[in-house]
């Protein structure tokens, strides 16, 4: 298996009037060409920070603080912003969370989708390039694609808009393709229909995807291989049926459980007591253990090992 | 014959000549907790405001305990909010940026002129009782997580001791780790206050889990409604048979046959002919694009609204 993205060790810091927040905290991940990743987590666990960071799209008051990005042999995190600008939206594509912000309201739909296939082919024709334009709308499920070429992303549904940046970033023909928390915003009925168009994408779009969520279940139908990240940590990773099958980490098994369980006797839900550790002073040893119900004084002071499981992945405690 | 607690009978609600709400009828036994799911656009935002008497009808009547809401609100508007409470979808934006949490806390007393003392010993004690700290009090809202926040409005609609609380997204923008427990306080509360709930949300997970009763609306209408857990288990409109199928899962075994529905909720300005569902129905014929569905009872409690119900 060839390795497309490699990340090792990666640390990012952002600068805040409290001080450094350690959004990321010796993060590893993998991605294999022509897989399927998904990174999921809760709020604030780093899963969006991490996928940004694949390009290097971070905000200004980041910093690398250790460790490394290689894509496709490039290690990022030294290159300059030209050798950067070049890899965005052409090796690398993102679709974002808000379609809306992400589309220029002053230009049609026509000029969006032209400007990334004159991009990828500049010697491409007018005709060729409308062309090629209409068979992507219409592939991302657009219909009439001829006639709203010519309009502005405000006379397209949310649902929509999430097609018309999909459509972008294959137009870019990308190896890696990121998406970042793509159906959070959108109805569940229409949630479903772009995991479905995600689904059928994947058997003839030949490059890696990373895909960002907060939701266990739309990770399970689409992903090969999933990430659960909490609090700026990986802490488990592994197939989408061995993680989902037999999670190894607490904090994966007792989201699992919030996400599944029935309500027992009383209608008592699950639910993880505790909060998210504030990360500007994150806990030295594990970063779940304040709120883990099988901690151990050895857990509260040196970050866990990460182990290795015969079926498939790893995690990162000491029970596993 | 004792009137039911809430009644809602074709109830309709228009911006201009936009209809969000089309003749609704439903119904809501004191102590319950009744929820209504629905996408955006489908009105039931909408509903819920006019439950709390936050917007008019353009038709139809709400009625309390027997009463309509417009001559409760025509005799005593003060009165009739110490009754119903609303709480917003986003906490933070419902409670005022420029005010702190005391006196956010301290408003619903002076608004209704109430005793300050008694009324602020009931403060504290909610407080206590939803585990706020009393450092919250000097807190503004952009400063409280959202648990906290959402505490606070929760804090907020109980001080008046209302009869009935019209949830909109209770949970909405909280992590799945956390909602459990927000939903076990308010299902607490409710026993303790006697309170009636009236849930709107998206989440079907949600509305499975905390309601007795639902009610599925689709672009103004309720489609189909009846007790939870019997809906749940098999629905009778082709739509909600599409939302459950479309709750995305992780276990493979529970994973439903996949319904894509095809196509996106029109417009309520131009509502589609006959059934409103029909072109995005999978079962639809040709009676459902001409004929409207008349809500018909399929027994145990249950309606439809539908010529060809599934099961």
């Amino acid at each position: 298996m060839t390795l497309l993205v490699d990340v090792r060790d990666l640390s990012i810091e952002f600068a805040t009037a409290r001080g450094a927040v350690h959004a990321l905290n010796r993060v590893s991940l993998e991605v294999a060409k022509g897989r399927i990743i998904g990174i999921v987590g809760e709020s604030g666990s780093g899963k969006s920070t991490l996928a940004l960071a694949l390009s290097r799209l971070l905000p200004a008051n980041a910093r690398i603080a250790a460790g490394d990005i290689v894509f496709d042999g490039v290690a990022l995190g030294t290159q300059p912003e030209r050798v950067l600008a070049a890899l965005r939206g052409a090796r690398i594509a993102t679709v974002f969370q808000d379609p809306m912000t992400a589309l220029n309201p002053l230009f049609t739909i026509g000029t969006h989708l032209g400007d990334v296939i004159r991009r990828r082919r500049p010697a491409l024709a007018a005709g060729e390039v409308r062309a090629r334009a209409i068979a992507m709308l219409t592939r991302v499920g657009i219909p009439d694609a001829a006639r709203r070429l010519r309009q502005h992303p405000h006379e397209f549904s949310g649902g929509m808009r999430q097609r018309i940046l999909i459509a972008m970033a294959l137009l870019a023909e990308p190896d890696l393709l990121v998406a970042d928390e793509p159906t959070t915003a959108l109805d569940v009925t229409i949630e479903r229909q772009i995991v479905d168009l995600f689904r059928t994408l994947k058997n003839d779009f030949a490059g890696s995807i990373v895909f960002v969520s907060h939701s266990l279940g739309t990770v399970a139908e689409l992903c090969d291989e999933v990430v659960v990240m909490y609090a700026g940590t990986v802490v488990e990773q592994g197939p989408v049926a061995r993680v989902f099958g037999r999670p190894c980490h607490p904090y994966t098994q007792a989201l699992i459980r919030c996400e599944t369980e029935e309500p027992g006797t009383g209608r008592r839900l699950r639910s993880i007591p505790g909060e998210v550790p504030d990360l500007v002073t994150p806990p030295p040893g594990c970063p779940f253990a304040p709120r883990c119900a099988e901690a151990t004084p050895t857990c509260r002071q040196a970050p866990p090992p990460w182990r290795p499981q015969a079926d498939g992945g790893a995690a990162a405690c000491v029970l596993a | 014959m004792t009137p039911p607690f809430l009644a809602v009978d074709r109830a309709r609600i228009a911006y201009g000549a936009l209809v969000a709400v089309h003749d609704v009828s439903l119904s809501v036994a004191r102590g319950e907790t009744a929820g209504l799911v629905g996408e955006s656009g489908s009105g039931k935002s909408s509903l819920g405001k006019a439950l709390a008497c936050l917007i008019e009808l353009a038709g139809g009547t709400i009625r309390l305990e027997g009463t309509d809401l417009r001559t409760l609100a025509a005799a005593d508007r003060l009165a009739l909010r110490r009754r119903v409470q609303m709480m917003f979808q986003d906490p933070v934006s419902s409670l005022s940026p420029r005010l702190k949490v005391r006196s956010l806390l301290a408003e619903p007393i002076r608004v209704h002129g109430l005793p300050f003392v008694g009324s602020w010993r009931r403060i504290e004690a909610l407080m206590a009782r939803l585990g706020l700290a009393p450092d919250l009090l000097d807190k503004y809202p952009h400063q409280l997580s959202g648990g906290q926040a959402r505490r606070v409005a929760i804090v907020r609609a109980l001080i008046l001791n209302p009869a009935l609380v019209v949830c909109d997204e209770p949970t909405a923008g909280l992590d799945v780790s956390v909602q459990g427990e927000l939903l076990n306080l308010m299902r607490d509360l409710q026993a303790e206050h006697a309170l009636t709930y009236f849930i709107i949300s998206h989440n079907l997970t949600v509305i499975r889990r905390v309601t007795d009763r639902v009610a599925v609306m689709y672009l103004g209408e309720i489609v189909e409604s009846g007790p939870t857990d019997a809906l749940f288990a098999a629905p009778a409109h082709p739509y909600t048979a599409a939302l459950i199928a479309a709750t995305p899962t992780i276990d493979p075994t529970r994973r439903r046959a996949q319904i894509v529905l095809p196509g996106e909720i029109p417009s309520p300005r131009d509502p589609p002919s006959g059934c409103r569902f029909h072109p995005r129905c999978l079962h639809a014929q040709a009676r459902c694009r001409h004929e409207p569905p008349a809500p018909r009872t399929i027994g145990d409690g249950r309606t439809v609204a539908c010529h060809f119900p599934l099961g």
